[in-house]
């Protein structure tokens, strides 16, 4: 990664610095320097095979090292955002992680839609690109079920999946993922009133020009306080890397196509339609309290994003879910020096646990 | 007796987590406020109704120059897409009927062997029988006189 460019004004800010509150500007003012002309750092390193492919979507093979288990694992990321959040840099990757640990992994990798998956509803999200993406994994693999981690909305998804169609599922892990939506912060705030018929079209996509001031308005200090993280971390090298690698998953946002905002954000955020049950697919009702699997529900204690108390709420329609409050942020848990730490392990643990391998157990 | 100087540099540091903190209780505030949660709504609105009418503008503009519209172009991109939605319906009806032909053979198997298996039991059965047949014949057999 190049670092950032030289700053002409380095010499004009550095008069500034022996005077406290001026010091703060001048770092903020440093901090936007570098995080404009600092080049973002390579993603999604990982090697990986497309095992199949739907429209925009990818499936993702990532193949097991060392002793290897047979029960696929599929991991299901947020519509917003890029995939590789899964797979930010070697050492702070989750798919390489689990493969390490001899997990055949699949990541599902949505894409980026354009005009035409306008039309796109959440019906054909759940029903035609995961529960296929799920299908081939199992098949790929060899094996009559997966494991399935889903983060954030994926997390959603993959637990409306699991109450209609759960054949091919042997157990869900649901990380920062809301149910309940009338507890889901600042965000609900913002569209709970939305005219979501006048606001998005249906026949084209929501632009990430409008959901990135969206998601900016979520922690309006954080985008001042960043440059001064970033600032900070500039004397490091190596933290800015890791600093900027974040910062380029933050900015890759994903347009949506029209047809799934409008429903997604009528259904879970105006009208709570998964608390209530009232959420129909395709004329199938979503029963989130059907769930017969075991479910491993993480939520993060600064989570701003997905409150814990709207992600652990599943907890009250499936009573035997395993509920981890996991002190920290709703990217952290991943990308952090938490996920190698502390998730990544509970994760595996979890998996061996709900489906062990005969075939390695002996 | 020496008045004390007011240190700047502290004050400029006391006014700066000052315009922080109220920033911040600022920002809570407007963000909860339903006048501009509102407004935004609204903003969305108009934002979404200036980028069809620009859109219709456009495609209005390259019709009359006899062009293809972004319109005419989603058409075909979309219809590729549904040809690929029925392409992979195929392979799920064909992966679907692998799976049966797969378990069916697993079960023609299964009761070949299991056939093989009894066939071989009645062929032990049959053995043993004819054996102590021969046995009962040859001791009800008249004996040869010497």
């Amino acid at each position: 990664m190049s670092g950032p460019a030289p700053d002409p004004l380095k010499a004009f800010g550095q008069s500034w610095l022996p005077i406290d509150g001026l010091s703060q500007i001048e770092r903020v003012r440093r901090g936007v320097h570098i995080h404009a002309t600092t080049a973002r750092p390579p993603v999604g390193q990982t090697p990986y095979q497309v095992v199949h492919q739907h429209d925009k979507l990818q499936l993702k093979f990532y193949a097991p090292k060392g002793e290897e288990r047979r029960a696929p694992v599929v991991l299901v990321p947020s519509m917003i955002n890029r995939a590789y959040i899964l797979d930010l840099e070697p050492g702070r990757s989750l798919v390489q992680a689990l493969s390490e640990q001899g997990h055949p992994v699949y990541l599902v990798d949505w894409g980026i839609p354009q005009g035409e998956d306008a039309q796109e509803d959440v019906a054909y999200v759940l029903l035609d690109l995961l529960q296929r993406s799920i299908d081939r994994a199992c098949r790929h693999a060899g094996h009559p079920q997966a494991l399935v981690m889903g983060y954030c909305m994926g997390g959603t998804l993959s637990a409306m999946l699991t109450a209609i169609r759960p054949q091919r599922i042997a157990g869900l892990c649901v990380l920062n993922a809301p149910f309940n939506f009338e507890q889901a912060g600042r965000f609900r705030e913002l569209v709970a009133h939305l005219d979501v018929r006048r606001s998005i079209s249906s026949d084209g996509l929501v632009p990430v020009e409008v959901m990135k001031p969206a998601f900016k308005l979520l922690d309006p200090m954080g985008n001042w306080s960043k440059y001064l993280a970033i600032e900070q971390a500039s004397h490091d090298p190596e933290r800015l890397r890791r600093v900027m690698i974040r910062e380029r998953w933050l900015e890759e946002n994903v347009p949506l196509p029209g047809a799934f905002a409008q429903e997604f954000i009528e259904q879970a955020y105006q009208r709570d339609a998964l608390m209530h049950g009232t959420w129909q697919i395709r004329g199938e009702r979503i029963d989130l309290s059907s769930i017969g699997v075991p479910v491993l529900v993480c939520s993060s204690e600064r989570d701003f994003i997905a409150p814990a108390p709207a992600v652990e709420a599943i907890g009250s329609l499936i009573p035997h879910a395993q509920i981890e409050r996991l002190k920290t942020g709703h990217i952290g848990v991943v990308v952090g020096g938490f996920g190698p730490k502390v998730f990544y392990p509970l994760l595996d643990k979890w998996f061996r646990e709900t489906l062990p391998s005969p075939e390695l157990d002996r | 007796m020496s008045q004390s100087q007011p240190d700047f540099t502290k004050l400029s540091g006391q006014m700066y987590e000052l315009w922080e903190k109220s920033s911040s209780a600022w920002w809570d505030e407007v963000l909860e406020s339903p006048a501009f949660l509102k407004s935004m709504g609204e903003n969305l609105a108009n934002n979404a109704q200036a980028r069809s009418a620009y859109q219709d503008k456009v495609n209005q503009g390259l019709e009359q120059l006899h062009l293809p519209t972004r319109q005419d172009l989603l058409r075909i991109a979309r219809i590729a897409s549904l040809l690929e939605d029925r392409q992979l319906k195929l392979e799920d009806e064909i992966l679907g009927l692998r799976d049966q032909l797969a378990s069916s053979e697993k079960e023609a198997l299964l009761a070949r062997i299991q056939a093989a298996e009894t066939r071989l039991e009645l062929e032990g059965r049959l053995a043993k029988m004819e054996a102590k047949i021969d046995q009962l014949l040859a001791r009800n057999a008249p004996q040869d006189k010497d």
